[in-house]
């Protein structure tokens, strides 16, 4: 059981958060673009999909949180590209405020989708704060 | 004033790894998780026609991660669209829950 009266960040919306300025500031022509969100939308070729898959409370003010990760593109090769460049900026990621971890796993390629897609994981550990 | 003498404490890794590999107890508990976990990514499976939920299973394994031999349950998925599953429903990872 968690400590009582902690406030535990949405992970979902502050990894779109960070990634969508982390990724506009890249200069790769294959990160141009990008539209980074919780649910996949029609009409994007470039998109970062954020779904947040649960956790654990660790007992104190920290959590491991799990997102799975989904990076489409116009193509293969900037399918990979795209979610190497992603998973290394999920891995450049902490800060402290509220991320103190980050272990994003190399992204695999998903056969049978709808278009040229990749996913990876990537599992948190956060701080939440108190009421 | 008085004083004690501590000699460093030295960790029997080969009689760590001979536990972890060996002892029952630590298998069967390790199954119980993985046999949870499992039965966890069932209920949470999406379902049309049951192959892909049909298909998870739990394989006990050896592995020599953190630089010792150690024994460890794997929840696996075998159906061929299982990654495509994972990638769109997170039904692995969101079965491991707490």
């Amino acid at each position: 059981m968690g400590p009582v009266g902690i406030i535990w960040p949405d992970m979902e919306a502050a990894a779109v958060g960070y990634l969508s300025g982390a990724l506009a500031d890249r200069d790769e022509l294959y990160a141009r673009g990008v539209w980074v969100t919780a649910q996949k939308e029609s009409g994007r070729a470039r998109q970062v999909t954020i779904r947040d898959d649960g956790g654990r409370l660790l007992g104190d003010v920290r959590a491991t949180v799990r997102l799975g990760v989904n990076v489409w593109a116009d193509n293969e090769s900037d399918a990979t590209a795209l979610a190497a460049l992603v998973t290394a900026l999920l891995n450049a990621w902490p800060d402290g405020k509220p991320v103190l971890r980050a272990r994003a796993t190399r992204a695999y390629p998903v056969a049978d989708a709808a278009g040229p897609l990749r996913h990876l994981t990537c599992e948190l550990v956060v701080r939440g704060t108190a009421l | 004033m008085a004083s004690v003498r501590v000699d460093p404490v030295k960790t029997d890794r080969k009689g760590v790894e001979e536990m972890l590999m060996t002892d029952p107890a630590i298998k069967k508990a390790v199954r119980a998780e993985a046999d949870r976990i499992a039965n966890r990514a069932r209920e949470l499976a999406p379902y049309v026609t049951g192959a892909y939920r049909d298909s998870i299973d739990v394989v006990e394994v050896v592995t020599s991660d953190m630089r010792m031999n150690r024994q460890i349950a794997r929840v696996v998925a075998r159906a061929p669209h299982a990654g495509r599953v994972e990638a769109l429903h997170g039904t692995l990872s969101r079965a491991i829950g707490r």
